[in-house]
């Protein structure tokens, strides 16, 4: 995964961050000092952590292309392995948000006919996401395979 | 494939042109709709208040016409609007809309199942509504709202029989009843659930807030509008009364319903797992459910879709293997032994740990869990979609991990939580494996050309089998 998704992520976080500092403002404005203080030490503390599990969430994101299926492992704490075989694969789908077009990131996700099915690759370069989908649907093709 | 000549079929021919005969629905379909507005009126003249009973009744009436009125202008329009024919390739085409046209081709080959149902209104009418369904990413169906019963049950029949792949047809295939389910039986069932007490709990306390808070008169209200969560039951009874499943070439056919009839045919190569599930007083008597996941959408949350998911609302272990048996020809589901959790699963599940199992075959996957409601799944090899490992905080120290099978949505999951991480593992390579050997050799199309009924019954009991009810 590329690491700017990290910081892709740590901005969407920053916006929370400025939420809460107006939220601070307001209440100082309005003399609640105490409970001005109090949410401002929360968001201190809060926006710390976050940073550091984004960069672990980032980290523990991996996929592998093995010859007849896909493995796309994600979580810290609730490790997740899915591995969805070519010929089941019935969409490919790659998105990018504003943020991740910024930093040239894009999400490719895969669909079956199971709703269960959750394989999603965030924050691959474009290039990459795209070249993925290409090789994905080149092999879910020679592999047909009925519902 | 032959087109049907207008003699053939007993619809209502509405011209036609190069592709064959066009049909229109029955005639009275727009006063079926209407009829559905009495129970609205009926409801207004009892909420109507404080008025004499006259002025309610002339509320009421007044309510039904107008209502009644513009829906039998608005489905007339809609009626004459639309046609159902049979294209070039012998699929099933349907031109509907009064001011946005919409075609809708349904490719027969990959066809889901047929559903004839007698909504209660058009029931007093003589109709009856056709749904066909076919599988495919988001599921595509058509609903013929109505037919009389007549040509529902032709269109059925010849629906199914190009399915099949052996062309037009209107006879109706034979049918041998294989289960039962007597009406005192199913009533006892769902009186004696767990889940009743649940409901019963449920209901007595809101009903004692409605008549802490408002008298007998909210007691009254409270019934009426439904909030009483007990009477779910007699919605489950009146969905499932006489439940019948017959074996006919075309599949298992499912009749069920007393004021809503539904008769559902499901081919055996649409069933992509089943699930048999029992609570604690179910399975100290031996019963079980039977549940099945259909490849097709979900569609909406129509009555007689939810009911299309269950294949025995209730039966003994013996019938219910044997029904399925039907649809897994070949498949001993009794025989299969099960790879228990280990015993460390005690810490972090003690109650589900003697439930949990694994078990494979050639064709089939089955996995068991649950302490309070025991499940049984199966899932032939065929349809698996994709497989995932799951792994929880607590797990991870136990090096436990959940094994899940993915397949179309529906009521039966299939997973084995809380067994050895690295046993979960060899399964997921071997489920693999067999999967992907076993999609080389599936075709679901015309299934009735390729393959004949492999009739395989329920055999010895084997250690950890589905039998040992406990």
């Amino acid at each position: 995964m590329s690491p700017k998704l990290a910081t892709a992520r740590r901005i969407s976080l920053a916006t929370l961050v400025i939420l809460a500092a107006v939220a601070v403002a307001i209440l100082v404005f309005n003399g609640f000092t105490v409970a001005a203080s109090t949410v401002g030490a929360a968001t201190v503390i809060g926006f710390a952590w976050a940073w550091w599990l984004i960069g672990r969430r980032v980290r523990s994101y991996g996929y592998a292309e093995r010859s007849e299926d896909l493995l796309v492992v994600r979580g810290i704490l609730f490790r997740r392995l899915v591995v969805v075989p070519y010929g089941r694969m019935q969409l490919v789908d790659l998105s990018a948000g504003p943020l991740d077009r910024a930093f040239g990131l894009s999400t490719v996700q895969l669909h079956t006919a199971s709703a269960t099915t959750d394989a999603t690759i965030p924050g691959l370069p474009s290039a990459t996401a795209a070249a993925l989908r290409d090789r994905l649907a080149a092999a879910g093709e020679q592999r047909p395979a009925g519902l | 494939m032959s087109h049907p000549t207008a003699a053939d079929h007993p619809g209502y021919p509405s011209g036609g042109d190069d592709a064959g005969p066009r049909y229109r629905l029955h005639p009275l379909t727009p006063l079926a709709h209407a009829a559905q507005v009495v129970p609205v009126a009926l409801a207004a003249v009892v909420f109507a208040g404080a008025m004499s009973v006259a002025t309610r009744l002339l509320v009421g009436a007044v309510v039904a016409a107008t209502l009644g009125s513009l829906i039998a202008v608005v489905t007339y329009l809609q009626w004459t609007r639309f046609t159902y024919y049979f294209d070039d390739a012998g699929d099933l085409c349907v031109d509907s809309g009064i001011l946005q046209r919409n075609h809708k081709t349904l490719q027969l080959s990959r066809l889901q199942a047929v559903e004839v149902n007698q909504p209660f209104w058009a029931r007093l009418f003589g109709l009856a509504e056709l749904t066909a369904e076919v599988a495919g990413a988001g599921g595509s169906r058509v609903q013929l709202r109505y037919l009389d019963v007549g040509t529902a049950n032709h269109l059925r029949n010849d629906l199914l029989g190009r399915a099949a792949g052996i062309g037009s047809t209107t006879a109706e295939a034979p049918e041998t009843v294989i289960a039962r389910v007597p009406p005192a039986e199913l009533l006892f069932s769902l009186l004696i659930r767990a889940q009743t007490l649940g409901l019963l709990i449920l209901s007595g306390l809101l009903l004692a807030y409605a008549f802490s808070t408002g008298g007998v008169g909210a007691l009254g209200f409270a019934v009426l509008t439904g909030g009483v969560p007990l009477f779910g039951i007699v919605g489950e009874f009146l969905r499932s009364y006489g439940f019948t499943v017959a074996l006919s070439p075309d599949g298992l056919r499912i009749r069920r319903g007393l004021t809503t009839t539904v008769s559902n045919t499901v081919p055996p190569g649409r069933v992509h797992a089943v699930g048999f599930v029992a609570g604690p007083i179910w399975r100290r008597l031996g019963w079980v459910r039977v549940l099945v996941d259909l490849g097709g959408s979900p569609g909406s949350g129509d009555d007689h879709e939810q009911g299309s998911t269950v294949l025995l609302p209730v039966a003994s272990w013996s019938v219910a293997l044997e029904v399925v048996s039907h649809l897994l020809p070949g498949v001993d589901l009794a025989a299969i032994g099960l790879d228990p959790a280990p015993p460390r699963t005690k810490w972090r599940a003690p109650l589900q740990r003697d439930a949990i199992g694994v078990g494979m075959t050639e064709e089939v996957l089955v996995a068991r869990r649950g302490w309070l409601n025991r499940w049984f799944t199966v899932v032939p090899h065929t349809r698996v979609q994709s497989v995932h490992l799951s792994r929880g905080p607590w797990q991870r120290p136990l090096d436990l991990a959940t094994f899940h099978i993915d397949t179309v949505p529906g009521p039966v999951s299939v997973h084995a939580p809380h067994i050895d991480a690295t046993r979960a593992r060899e399964y997921m390579d071997t489920e693999l494996e067999l999967a992907r050997v076993a999609r080389r050799s599936d075709d679901p199309q015309r299934w009735m050309t390729r393959r004949s009924h492999h009739f395989g019954g329920p055999g010895g009991t084997g250690d950890h089998g589905p039998v040992d009810g406990r």
